[in-house]
Protein backbone atom coordinates (compact mmCIF):
# COMPACT_ATOMS: atom_id res chain seq x y z
CA UNK A 1 0.00 0.00 0.00
CA UNK A 2 1.45 3.44 -0.97
CA UNK A 3 1.15 6.64 0.58
CA UNK A 4 -0.24 7.86 -2.21
CA UNK A 5 -3.40 5.57 -1.93
CA UNK A 6 -4.07 6.04 1.72
CA UNK A 7 -3.70 9.80 1.39
CA UNK A 8 -6.24 9.82 -1.45
CA UNK A 9 -8.64 7.07 0.87
CA UNK A 10 -8.23 9.85 3.28
CA UNK A 11 -9.01 12.89 1.43
CA UNK A 12 -12.35 11.29 0.36
CA UNK A 13 -13.29 10.41 3.42
CA UNK A 14 -12.69 13.47 4.86
CA UNK A 15 -15.02 15.11 1.81
CA UNK A 16 -17.57 13.69 4.25
CA UNK A 17 -18.15 16.42 6.69
CA UNK A 18 -22.07 17.03 7.42
CA UNK A 19 -22.78 18.29 10.80
CA UNK A 20 -25.11 15.76 13.15
CA UNK A 21 -28.12 16.86 13.57
CA UNK A 22 -29.81 18.84 16.40
CA UNK A 23 -31.53 16.47 18.61
CA UNK A 24 -31.94 18.88 21.80
CA UNK A 25 -35.82 18.14 21.57
CA UNK A 26 -35.62 14.08 20.88
CA UNK A 27 -32.96 14.30 24.08
CA UNK A 28 -35.64 16.77 26.02
CA UNK A 29 -38.06 14.65 25.37
CA UNK A 30 -36.61 10.86 25.81
CA UNK A 31 -35.50 12.64 29.55
CA UNK A 32 -38.98 13.71 30.24
CA UNK A 33 -40.38 10.18 28.56
CA UNK A 34 -37.75 8.10 31.14
CA UNK A 35 -38.64 9.82 34.08
CA UNK A 36 -42.82 9.19 33.56
CA UNK A 37 -41.97 5.54 32.58
CA UNK A 38 -39.89 5.06 35.53
CA UNK A 39 -43.02 6.49 37.66
CA UNK A 40 -45.44 4.68 36.15
CA UNK A 41 -43.85 1.43 36.52
CA UNK A 42 -42.63 1.54 40.03
CA UNK A 43 -45.97 3.31 40.61
CA UNK A 44 -47.42 0.11 39.37
CA UNK A 45 -45.34 -1.75 40.66
CA UNK A 46 -45.70 -0.58 44.10
CA UNK A 47 -49.28 -0.80 44.09
CA UNK A 48 -49.27 -4.00 43.50
CA UNK A 49 -47.05 -5.21 46.29
CA UNK A 50 -49.19 -3.27 48.61
CA UNK A 51 -52.32 -5.15 47.02
CA UNK A 52 -50.36 -8.35 47.46
CA UNK A 53 -49.36 -8.00 50.58
CA UNK A 54 -53.03 -6.96 51.94
CA UNK A 55 -53.52 -10.54 50.21
CA UNK A 56 -51.32 -11.98 52.19
CA UNK A 57 -51.60 -10.40 55.89
CA UNK A 58 -55.94 -10.18 55.63
CA UNK A 59 -56.49 -13.05 52.80
CA UNK A 60 -59.41 -15.32 54.18
CA UNK A 61 -58.59 -18.13 52.38
CA UNK A 62 -55.53 -19.66 51.68
CA UNK A 63 -55.95 -18.75 47.66
CA UNK A 64 -56.09 -15.21 48.82
CA UNK A 65 -52.86 -15.76 50.18
CA UNK A 66 -50.82 -17.53 47.55
CA UNK A 67 -52.21 -15.33 45.46
CA UNK A 68 -50.66 -12.75 47.25
CA UNK A 69 -47.18 -13.80 47.40
CA UNK A 70 -47.27 -14.46 43.49
CA UNK A 71 -48.12 -11.02 43.10
CA UNK A 72 -45.42 -9.79 45.09
CA UNK A 73 -43.15 -12.27 44.13
CA UNK A 74 -43.49 -11.39 40.47
CA UNK A 75 -43.29 -7.60 40.91
CA UNK A 76 -40.00 -7.94 42.83
CA UNK A 77 -38.93 -9.98 39.76
CA UNK A 78 -39.60 -7.92 37.26
CA UNK A 79 -38.59 -3.96 39.60
CA UNK A 80 -35.20 -5.93 39.59
CA UNK A 81 -35.25 -7.29 35.73
CA UNK A 82 -36.05 -3.78 34.34
CA UNK A 83 -33.19 -1.80 36.86
CA UNK A 84 -30.91 -4.47 35.40
CA UNK A 85 -32.31 -4.31 32.26
CA UNK A 86 -31.07 -0.60 32.25
CA UNK A 87 -27.57 -0.85 34.20
CA UNK A 88 -27.04 -3.52 31.35
CA UNK A 89 -27.93 -0.94 28.19
CA UNK A 90 -26.16 1.65 29.96
CA UNK A 91 -22.61 -0.34 30.40
CA UNK A 92 -22.91 -2.04 27.38
CA UNK A 93 -23.26 1.16 24.87
CA UNK A 94 -19.99 1.99 26.74
CA UNK A 95 -17.77 -0.66 26.51
CA UNK A 96 -15.02 -2.00 23.99
CA UNK A 97 -16.34 -3.37 21.27
CA UNK A 98 -15.23 -7.11 22.24
CA UNK A 99 -16.33 -6.74 25.32
CA UNK A 100 -19.49 -4.98 23.63
CA UNK A 101 -20.20 -8.56 21.45
CA UNK A 102 -19.77 -10.58 24.67
CA UNK A 103 -22.77 -7.99 26.04
CA UNK A 104 -24.99 -9.24 22.41
CA UNK A 105 -23.84 -12.56 23.02
CA UNK A 106 -24.95 -12.46 26.99
CA UNK A 107 -28.25 -10.89 25.62
CA UNK A 108 -28.43 -13.89 23.27
CA UNK A 109 -28.04 -16.50 26.13
CA UNK A 110 -30.39 -14.66 28.77
CA UNK A 111 -33.20 -14.04 25.71
CA UNK A 112 -33.17 -18.26 25.12
CA UNK A 113 -32.86 -19.15 28.54
CA UNK A 114 -35.91 -16.63 29.40
CA UNK A 115 -37.55 -17.97 26.39
CA UNK A 116 -37.15 -21.56 27.69
CA UNK A 117 -38.21 -20.46 31.00
CA UNK A 118 -41.38 -18.57 29.51
CA UNK A 119 -42.70 -21.45 27.71
CA UNK A 120 -42.60 -23.84 31.04
CA UNK A 121 -43.60 -20.88 33.54
CA UNK A 122 -46.29 -20.02 30.85
CA UNK A 123 -47.61 -23.90 31.07
CA UNK A 124 -47.11 -23.87 35.02
CA UNK A 125 -49.16 -20.17 35.68
CA UNK A 126 -52.06 -21.06 33.10
CA UNK A 127 -52.53 -24.83 34.89
CA UNK A 128 -52.40 -23.57 38.72
CA UNK A 129 -54.27 -19.99 37.72
CA UNK A 130 -57.35 -22.44 35.85
CA UNK A 131 -57.21 -24.97 38.73
CA UNK A 132 -57.67 -21.93 41.59
CA UNK A 133 -60.45 -20.17 39.30
CA UNK A 134 -62.45 -23.46 38.51
CA UNK A 135 -61.93 -24.21 42.02
CA UNK A 136 -63.16 -21.00 43.58
CA UNK A 137 -66.23 -20.89 40.78
CA UNK A 138 -67.48 -24.25 41.42
CA UNK A 139 -67.04 -23.83 45.23
CA UNK A 140 -69.26 -20.54 44.57
CA UNK A 141 -71.91 -23.05 41.93
CA UNK A 142 -71.17 -20.38 39.55
CA UNK A 143 -72.96 -20.59 35.97
CA UNK A 144 -70.73 -21.85 32.68
CA UNK A 145 -70.56 -18.41 31.09
CA UNK A 146 -68.83 -17.22 33.75
CA UNK A 147 -66.19 -19.77 33.10
CA UNK A 148 -65.78 -18.26 29.63
CA UNK A 149 -63.53 -15.21 30.74
CA UNK A 150 -61.09 -17.37 32.31
CA UNK A 151 -60.78 -20.10 29.99
CA UNK A 152 -60.51 -17.29 27.14
CA UNK A 153 -57.35 -15.12 29.09
CA UNK A 154 -55.85 -18.56 30.31
CA UNK A 155 -55.96 -20.12 26.38
CA UNK A 156 -54.95 -16.49 24.87
CA UNK A 157 -52.10 -16.39 27.99
CA UNK A 158 -50.93 -20.20 26.94
CA UNK A 159 -50.96 -19.97 23.32
CA UNK A 160 -48.83 -16.25 23.86
CA UNK A 161 -46.48 -17.94 26.64
CA UNK A 162 -45.68 -20.91 23.99
CA UNK A 163 -45.75 -19.09 20.51
CA UNK A 164 -43.47 -15.44 21.48
CA UNK A 165 -40.71 -17.63 23.00
CA UNK A 166 -40.49 -19.62 19.71
CA UNK A 167 -40.58 -16.45 17.32
CA UNK A 168 -37.86 -14.80 19.77
CA UNK A 169 -35.46 -17.97 19.63
CA UNK A 170 -35.08 -18.10 16.15
CA UNK A 171 -34.22 -14.91 15.67
CA UNK A 172 -31.77 -14.89 18.60
CA UNK A 173 -30.48 -17.82 16.36
CA UNK A 174 -30.48 -16.03 14.17
CA UNK A 175 -28.55 -12.80 15.88
CA UNK A 176 -26.35 -15.42 16.97
CA UNK A 177 -25.11 -16.76 13.73
CA UNK A 178 -23.82 -13.01 12.69
CA UNK A 179 -22.01 -12.28 16.22
CA UNK A 180 -20.44 -15.57 15.88
CA UNK A 181 -18.69 -14.25 12.21
CA UNK A 182 -18.03 -11.06 13.78
CA UNK A 183 -16.32 -12.48 16.69
CA UNK A 184 -14.70 -15.00 14.35
CA UNK A 185 -13.33 -12.09 12.36
CA UNK A 186 -12.19 -10.48 15.70
CA UNK A 187 -10.41 -13.27 17.15
CA UNK A 188 -8.78 -13.81 13.55
CA UNK A 189 -7.32 -10.48 14.49
CA UNK A 190 -6.39 -11.28 17.95
CA UNK A 191 -4.43 -14.10 16.42
CA UNK A 192 -2.66 -12.98 13.69
CA UNK A 193 -0.80 -10.36 16.70
CA UNK A 194 1.20 -13.75 17.99
CA UNK A 195 4.34 -14.86 16.49
CA UNK B 1 -13.85 22.88 34.18
CA UNK B 2 -17.12 23.17 35.47
CA UNK B 3 -19.49 21.91 31.84
CA UNK B 4 -22.64 21.02 32.78
CA UNK B 5 -23.81 17.50 31.05
CA UNK B 6 -25.75 19.80 27.85
CA UNK B 7 -23.38 22.21 27.34
CA UNK B 8 -20.73 19.22 26.91
CA UNK B 9 -22.63 16.99 24.66
CA UNK B 10 -23.17 20.10 22.55
CA UNK B 11 -19.51 20.96 22.10
CA UNK B 12 -19.01 17.62 21.10
CA UNK B 13 -21.57 17.27 18.29
CA UNK B 14 -19.97 20.30 17.21
CA UNK B 15 -16.19 19.57 17.29
CA UNK B 16 -16.43 15.82 16.33
CA UNK B 17 -19.69 16.35 14.24
CA UNK B 18 -18.30 15.55 10.99
CA UNK B 19 -16.22 12.38 12.36
CA UNK B 20 -19.65 11.28 14.17
CA UNK B 21 -20.94 11.61 10.29
CA UNK B 22 -18.29 9.92 8.58
CA UNK B 23 -18.81 7.15 11.47
CA UNK B 24 -22.40 6.78 10.79
CA UNK B 25 -21.79 6.63 6.42
CA UNK B 26 -19.32 3.81 7.11
CA UNK B 27 -22.65 1.50 8.83
CA UNK B 28 -25.91 3.38 6.79
CA UNK B 29 -26.40 4.43 3.63
CA UNK B 30 -27.79 7.82 2.74
CA UNK B 31 -30.98 8.64 3.28
CA UNK B 32 -33.60 7.86 5.98
CA UNK B 33 -30.97 5.00 7.00
CA UNK B 34 -28.21 6.92 7.71
CA UNK B 35 -30.57 9.91 9.32
CA UNK B 36 -31.77 7.43 11.95
CA UNK B 37 -28.82 6.32 12.95
CA UNK B 38 -26.94 9.48 12.94
CA UNK B 39 -30.08 10.39 15.68
CA UNK B 40 -29.17 6.76 17.91
CA UNK B 41 -25.61 7.70 17.65
CA UNK B 42 -26.01 11.14 19.43
CA UNK B 43 -28.64 9.88 22.07
CA UNK B 44 -26.35 6.99 22.61
CA UNK B 45 -23.54 9.62 23.51
CA UNK B 46 -25.99 11.54 25.61
CA UNK B 47 -26.51 9.13 27.64
CA UNK B 48 -23.33 7.43 27.78
CA UNK B 49 -21.28 10.83 28.93
CA UNK B 50 -22.42 10.69 32.53
CA UNK B 51 -20.25 7.02 32.53
CA UNK B 52 -17.06 8.79 30.90
CA UNK B 53 -14.23 8.50 33.53
CA UNK B 54 -11.18 9.32 31.39
CA UNK B 55 -9.39 6.14 30.65
CA UNK B 56 -8.92 7.52 27.16
CA UNK B 57 -8.99 10.22 25.42
CA UNK B 58 -13.30 12.42 24.63
CA UNK B 59 -12.51 11.83 21.19
CA UNK B 60 -11.75 7.97 21.49
CA UNK B 61 -14.75 7.29 23.71
CA UNK B 62 -17.42 9.64 21.79
CA UNK B 63 -16.32 7.47 18.58
CA UNK B 64 -16.28 4.34 20.61
CA UNK B 65 -19.65 4.62 21.78
CA UNK B 66 -20.79 5.23 18.38
CA UNK B 67 -19.22 2.34 16.65
CA UNK B 68 -20.97 0.43 19.20
CA UNK B 69 -24.18 1.94 17.72
CA UNK B 70 -23.35 1.23 14.45
CA UNK B 71 -22.20 -2.41 15.35
CA UNK B 72 -26.10 -2.58 17.22
CA UNK B 73 -27.37 -1.24 14.00
CA UNK B 74 -26.14 -3.74 12.07
CA UNK B 75 -26.46 -6.17 14.33
CA UNK B 76 -30.71 -5.57 14.75
CA UNK B 77 -30.98 -5.16 10.79
CA UNK B 78 -29.82 -8.37 8.30
CA UNK B 79 -30.87 -6.95 5.30
CA UNK B 80 -27.99 -4.71 5.08
CA UNK B 81 -25.28 -7.61 4.41
CA UNK B 82 -27.28 -7.99 1.14
CA UNK B 83 -26.94 -4.18 0.28
CA UNK B 84 -23.40 -4.10 -0.33
CA UNK B 85 -23.64 -4.82 -4.55
CA UNK B 86 -26.46 -1.81 -4.37
CA UNK B 87 -24.42 0.53 -2.97
CA UNK B 88 -21.34 -0.55 -5.52
CA UNK B 89 -24.04 -0.03 -8.79
CA UNK B 90 -22.37 2.86 -11.07
CA UNK B 91 -24.08 6.22 -11.18
CA UNK B 92 -24.89 6.98 -14.80
CA UNK B 93 -24.04 10.30 -14.48
CA UNK B 94 -20.40 9.74 -12.86
CA UNK B 95 -18.23 12.05 -14.58
CA UNK B 96 -20.80 14.58 -15.75
CA UNK B 97 -19.38 17.09 -13.52
CA UNK B 98 -16.48 17.17 -10.98
CA UNK B 99 -17.95 18.08 -8.18
CA UNK B 100 -20.05 15.11 -8.80
CA UNK B 101 -17.49 12.74 -9.07
CA UNK B 102 -15.82 13.82 -6.11
CA UNK B 103 -19.01 13.27 -4.20
CA UNK B 104 -19.61 9.78 -5.87
CA UNK B 105 -15.87 9.15 -5.11
CA UNK B 106 -16.74 9.86 -1.74
CA UNK B 107 -19.99 7.85 -1.57
CA UNK B 108 -17.69 4.80 -3.22
CA UNK B 109 -15.50 4.86 -0.35
CA UNK B 110 -17.95 4.67 2.24
CA UNK B 111 -19.70 1.94 0.08
CA UNK B 112 -16.56 -0.40 -0.07
CA UNK B 113 -15.99 0.49 4.01
CA UNK B 114 -19.76 -0.81 4.50
CA UNK B 115 -18.78 -3.77 2.82
CA UNK B 116 -15.58 -4.46 5.35
CA UNK B 117 -16.67 -6.63 8.46
CA UNK B 118 -16.59 -4.77 11.82
CA UNK B 119 -13.68 -5.70 13.23
CA UNK B 120 -11.91 -4.11 9.66
CA UNK B 121 -14.33 -1.28 9.50
CA UNK B 122 -13.92 0.35 13.11
CA UNK B 123 -9.98 0.09 12.94
CA UNK B 124 -9.94 1.64 9.44
CA UNK B 125 -12.34 4.32 10.02
CA UNK B 126 -10.61 5.51 13.46
CA UNK B 127 -7.28 5.44 11.30
CA UNK B 128 -8.70 7.67 8.58
CA UNK B 129 -9.86 9.98 11.16
CA UNK B 130 -6.16 9.97 12.33
CA UNK B 131 -6.45 8.61 15.81
CA UNK B 132 -3.06 7.26 17.01
CA UNK B 133 -2.35 3.48 17.17
CA UNK B 134 -2.39 4.31 20.94
CA UNK B 135 -5.60 5.89 20.86
CA UNK B 136 -7.32 3.57 18.86
CA UNK B 137 -5.94 0.48 21.13
CA UNK B 138 -7.67 3.13 23.57
CA UNK B 139 -10.80 2.90 21.44
CA UNK B 140 -10.83 -0.53 20.56
CA UNK B 141 -10.06 -2.29 24.17
CA UNK B 142 -6.78 -3.99 21.99
CA UNK B 143 -2.76 -3.48 22.25
CA UNK B 144 -0.94 -1.51 19.66
CA UNK B 145 0.62 -4.58 17.66
CA UNK B 146 -3.31 -5.77 17.23
CA UNK B 147 -4.19 -2.05 15.62
CA UNK B 148 -1.18 -2.76 13.56
CA UNK B 149 -2.10 -5.98 12.23
CA UNK B 150 -5.50 -5.30 11.97
CA UNK B 151 -4.95 -2.29 10.35
CA UNK B 152 -2.96 -3.83 7.68
CA UNK B 153 -5.31 -6.34 6.70
CA UNK B 154 -8.15 -3.61 6.49
CA UNK B 155 -6.35 -1.78 4.05
CA UNK B 156 -6.16 -4.97 2.26
CA UNK B 157 -9.88 -5.64 2.21
CA UNK B 158 -10.76 -2.04 1.41
CA UNK B 159 -8.19 -1.96 -1.24
CA UNK B 160 -9.93 -5.22 -2.75
CA UNK B 161 -13.25 -3.61 -2.20
CA UNK B 162 -12.65 -1.18 -4.19
CA UNK B 163 -10.75 -3.12 -7.05
CA UNK B 164 -14.01 -5.66 -6.92
CA UNK B 165 -16.15 -2.69 -7.52
CA UNK B 166 -14.21 -0.68 -9.96
CA UNK B 167 -13.50 -4.37 -12.31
Amino acid sequence: MTDGEWQKWQQGFRKKADPMPEIARRIRRGQVLAVLSNIAFFAIALGECAYGIRQVVVGADPIQRIAGVAIVGLMCGMGALYVAFQRGALRGAQATPDAYLAWFDRRIEIGRRLGGLTRWAGVVACSITAALCTTALMQRGAPAREYVPMVAIVGFTLAATQWVPRFTRRRMDRRREKLLRWRGELEAGHAAELP
Amino acid sequence: MNESRAERFERIRQQLGPALTRVVASYAKPGADHDDLAQEVLLAIWKALPGFRGDCSERAFTLRVAHNRGLNHLWRKPDLDGDAALERRADPRSGADEALAHHQESERLFAAIRTLSPAYRQVLTLALEELSHAEIAAALGISVENVAVRLSRARSALRDALHEEKS
